[in-house]
């Protein structure tokens, strides 16, 4: 018989199998990162994730996140420029805000945002490579009360794996190449962004829509998501799901 | 750190190095208001030699067969370089434009010889040790490279890479800024930001490539001209856009909402 303990065990082995499949050679950063965030959301009941990188200018950026709403995005890039995920960027700390009523003073404008989208708590943990720190993964949940510590262990993990995909994109992973790997990971997110565009106005989807397309037609293809996309804009390759208009 | 530098060569002063204000106040006037041309070309390498530990920079744009130009250099024998590497159709910079990726070469004599046999020939006795190149690109946008070349062979430091990687963005910006009379430091803080704004300028982008059936390259252009002829925000135009309030309209001179 299956007690929780049992299932969830399964589920983080499952996971984290799944994330070890796709770092194979010459695998898709992108999908990395998007199953990442999904992952957290499911193994730690939390209502929605966010995966931040540093550009060279040291601004955080959202590269992946469990949402593709605007008002959303901008939650992230908000916690990002004066928020709990900042502090944990600076720092190399995790930041946990196990319940945003109780931050009036400190990161107020976020707090206030964050609870008007119904979070009621947030924690930031540091994607760190050695000493240095090049992002942040977030997570939001509807509920008060900080994560259990094999939870956090659990976050931390995913983090991790997210730091490995990140640099081993190419495999070079020595530090001089760091910034080099960011942009890229980067670059390939604007490249979404478009994609999504030209499918949204071919096939009359919202931007949510055309995310989803470009995914399950990568998946489907066997292909990376940012080759997929340079497809779209290029015309290169048959649309995902295109209407006829 | 100034005085002799680490490879042997005079050690340009680099005050700035830790100055993204210096540094953007440098290449916003080096840039000026004139098109890409050798000139401006040449300014850019410059502000890159003496920015950063390297001897040499070159800029590479691709022409209307998709093919890469050089622009110009921070001297002549730098200029010939770049323009065997271009003719050759090899090198660090064709790869960096080709996989929109920065290609990183810290050790050319040990590397070169087998991913880029025809250059590293060509190389032989011009004492490049390393070479770095950097994409012009924004997304799919894609508007040519930056090489920078060093004698020695040794790699950027992780700060040194920082200020190469936002000079490649600023001449990124610079470029597709061209014909606008923006002020350089105002696109330079909003257009290549992560921002909502910028997310809905890129996804605009694509819809108005999509409405015209045009170039991604095209499309940007178009959305920015809009906005300035209407005296708007392009950050507002890409909203109305993306919100389908606003269409492009091919054969459409005046484009309605």
């Amino acid at each position: 018989m299956h007690d929780q303990g049992m299932i969830r065990q399964e589920q983080l082995v499952e996971a984290f199998v799944g994330l070890a499949d796709t770092l194979v050679a010459d695998f898709d950063v992108v999908e990395l990162l998007q199953r990442l965030v999904e992952d957290c959301v499911r193994l730690l009941d939390a209502a929605a994730a966010g995966l931040l990188l540093a550009d060279q200018r040291g601004s955080l950026q959202v590269l992946a996140s469990t949402t593709e709403q605007a008002r959303l995005l901008e939650l992230f890039q908000l916690e990002a420029d004066k928020g709990p995920c900042l502090a944990c960027f600076r720092t190399g700390a995790p930041v946990l805000v196990p319940d945003l009523a109780d931050h009036p003073g400190r990161w107020s404008q976020f707090a206030t945002k964050a609870r008007q989208e119904g979070f009621a708590s947030v924690h930031a943990l540091p994607l760190r490579l050695r000493t240095q720190v090049i992002g942040a993964l977030n997570l939001f949940h509807t509920h008060t009360g900080a994560m259990t510590a094999d939870d956090l262990a659990v976050g931390q993990a995913l983090a991790d794996v997210a730091t490995i995909g990140i640099l081993q994109q190419r495999a070079v992973a020595r530090s001089h190449a760091l910034s080099g790997q960011l942009q890229s990971a980067l670059n390939s997110r604007v490249i979404i962004e478009q994609a999504k565009g030209v499918l949204a106005e071919r096939a009359n989807l919202d931007m949510d829509e055309a995310f989803t397309a470009l995914r399950g037609f990568a998946r489907n293809h066997n292909r990376k998501l940012v080759d997929v996309a340079l497809g779209v804009i290029e015309g290169r390759s048959p649309t995902p799901d295109r209407a006829p208009s | 750190v100034n005085g002799t530098g680490r490879d042997g060569f005079p050690a340009p002063p680099r005050p700035a190095m830790s100055s993204p204000e210096r540094i953007s106040a440098v290449l916003g006037a080096a840039m000026g208001h004139d098109g890409p041309d050798a000139a401006w070309a040449a300014r850019l390498c410059q502000v890159c030699v003496d920015f950063l530990p390297v001897q040499g920079a070159a800029i590479a744009l691709m022409s209307k067969a998709h093919h890469l130009q050089t622009v110009g250099a921070s001297k002549d024998a730098i200029l010939g370089i770049e323009q065997i590497q271009v003719t050759l159709g090899e090198g660090p910079g064709v790869e960096a434009f080709d996989s929109r990726g920065p290609v990183l070469v810290p050790d050319l004599g040990a590397t070169a010889g087998s991913r880029w046999p025809m250059f590293a020939a060509a190389l032989t006795g011009s004492a490049i040790g390393a070479m770095f190149a950097f994409p012009l690109e924004l997304g799919a946008i894609r508007l040519g490279v930056l090489d920078l070349y060093r004698h020695q062979p040794e790699a950027l430091s992780g700060p040194e890479l920082a200020t190469a990687l936002r000079v490649s963005q600023a001449v990124t910006t610079s470029l597709l800024e061209q014909g606008d009379d923006a002020r350089f430091d105002e696109v330079h803080g909003s257009w290549l930001d992560g921002s909502a704004s910028s997310r809905e300028v890129n996804q605009a982008t694509g819809m108005v490539l999509a409405q015209l059936d045009i170039s991604i390259e095209e499309a940007y252009v178009r959305l920015r001209a809009y906005a300035f002829s209407h005296n708007r925000l392009v950050a507002d135009v890409a909203a109305d856009v993306v919100a389908r309030r606003l269409r492009f309209h091919p054969h459409a001179e005046k484009d309605a909402g």
